[in-house]
């Protein structure tokens, strides 16, 4: 049974643009789901209407547990924005604590997990750290909630290898007996590793969704030549 | 909660701590020349112009100030954090109204004693330009509808600025562009007051007038202040629960 169901989700921004039409979509638990598409495929509306950042116009998300739509929807997903703004003050530990403060659901315990894995500490300011190491702080954050769904937008954009493979690390020990992750990215190649499935989202639509296993037991291909070969058509 | 608001008093107060500090050193600074220059024509003129440049600098600080706070609410505080919190809206608000009222009351305590002394400078100026003091008013005016001006063009930003971020969705960003004009209309109102009562011409009563419009200062000021936060809090939830959906 899914944790989370979309049907028909729909959302037009001022100007007429249609960001999502139509979009359906299951999540299952225990996956690592990849959600991508090129840029302005509608990506980062899709997670914004999933966290309760932005109202649909149309279609409906159902959220797990039959959660209403709002305080109750926000307990079961974690966000990992696309741009985090802390501020530049704060100290490692300063976030951790506006985190437990804000979220009734984080798990102390676990974002020091996280923290160490990512290769963290407590006094680092968050105005001295580079791009890579601010979206370290970002995924521990995340993770540091009891949450259903872990949605990650675009979480390993402009950082070095080494960084990558941290990320993608703790990505993958995560616990994901009772919730699943949501990742979206324009780079396939850099995290299909860690997929076991993917949708393909182009302007507001699924174009296609494939279980990477079964992908790879059927033609031998990889979601990026799949990325490749729909979105070069 | 406490975090919250702890976070939010530090983000506004170094601010605000820089246009408190201003008005303070300098007023009290010339005050002192005033002083210890006993009757002296040139301290008394450098004591004016010097104060008024300090009213200046006090109020762009100010509107900076103001700006931010207005900016950080609409444009989502720490990226998403608090907009994602699974709490009612008002507890989120109600953190943020309270660093806005505290801030803003220590900012205008401070801006009253500023001005206070600035209207005993003024009062000290008379003597020396009796012909100015009939155009004073014009030239309150004047600064006023320049300020207007700046007001007009910050609230155009922020307007667009939210449409953009696509917190606001239709005509939305009209209230939000009719509460920033209100919120600066009130602070407007409440700037004009002060070269007016600084300026008025019954030279016998000054002593009376003064200390009245400084009262009715004061009084405007905890009502702006109790107003802003009142305006801001009904406007945010408003904003959350129709298009943020708490």
């Amino acid at each position: 049974m899914s944790l989370m169901t979309v049907q028909g989700l729909k959302k037009r921004y001022l100007g007429g643009v249609n960001a999502l039409d139509g979009v359906d979509m299951n999540i299952d638990p225990g996956r690592i789901i990849g959600l991508l598409g090129p840029n302005g495929s509608g990506k980062t509306t899709l997670f914004k209407c999933l966290a309760g950042l932005l109202q649909p116009d149309g279609g409906e998300i159902i959220y797990p547990g039959g959660a209403k739509r709002g305080v109750e929807s926000k307990k079961t997903v974690s966000l990992l924005p696309d741009v985090l703004r802390l501020p530049s003050w704060m100290r490692v530990r300063d976030a951790m604590e506006y985190w437990r403060d804000i979220f009734p659901d984080y798990l102390h315990g676990r974002c020091r997990d996280m923290m160490s894995m990512l290769d963290l500490e407590p006094d680092m300011k968050i105005r001295s750290l580079s791009k890579g190491m601010q979206e370290r702080v970002a995924l521990m954050l995340t993770f540091s909630r009891e949450t259903s769904v872990y949605l990650l937008d675009e979480p390993l954009g402009g950082i070095d290898p080494v960084g990558k493979s941290k990320l993608l690390e703790s990505i993958l020990a995560v616990d994901l007996s009772n919730s699943a992750i949501l990742i979206s990215t324009h780079l396939v190649k850099d995290v299909e590793t860690v997929f076991d499935s993917f949708y393909l989202l182009n302007r507001g639509k699924i174009v296609y969704y494939g279980d990477c296993e079964n992908i790879r037991e059927e033609s031998g291909k990889t979601a990026e030549q799949v990325y490749l070969e729909v979105f070069s058509r | 909660m406490m975090t919250q608001i702890k976070y939010s008093l530090r983000n506004n107060f170094s601010r605000r701590l820089t246009g408190i500090l201003i008005t303070l050193v300098v007023n009290l600074g010339f005050f002192l020349a005033w002083q210890m220059g006993a009757r002296h024509p040139a301290v008394q003129i450098v004591g004016v112009v010097l104060s008024g440049l300090s009213l200046v600098a006090l109020i762009v600080v100010s509107v900076i100030s103001d700006v931010a706070t207005v900016r950080d609410i609409f444009r989502a505080p720490n990226g998403y954090s608090l907009m994602l919190a699974p709490v009612p809206g008002w507890k989120l608000l109600a953190g943020r109204v309270i660093s806005i009222v505290l801030c803003d009351t220590v900012s205008y305590v401070a801006a009253i004693t500023g001005v206070v002394i600035q209207g005993l400078l003024l009062a000290g100026a008379r003597n020396i330009f009796p012909r100015m003091v009939p155009y004073a008013g014009f030239a309150a005016v004047v600064f006023a509808a320049g300020y207007l001006l700046l007001i007009l063009a910050i609230f155009f930003s922020e307007a667009l600025r939210a449409s953009v971020f696509h917190t606001m969705r239709g005509k939305g960003w009209l209230s939000v562009a009719a509460t920033c004009l209100l919120l600066y209309a009130m602070s407007f109102a409440n700037l004009l007051l002060i070269p007016f009562a600084a300026t008025q011409r019954f030279g016998l009563f000054v002593s009376i007038w003064l200390p009245v419009g400084f009262s009715a200062g004061t009084a405007v000021s905890v009502a702006i202040t109790l107003a802003q936060a009142a305006v801001l809090f009904i406007l945010t939830a408003k904003c959350i629960e129709r298009k943020i959906n708490l």
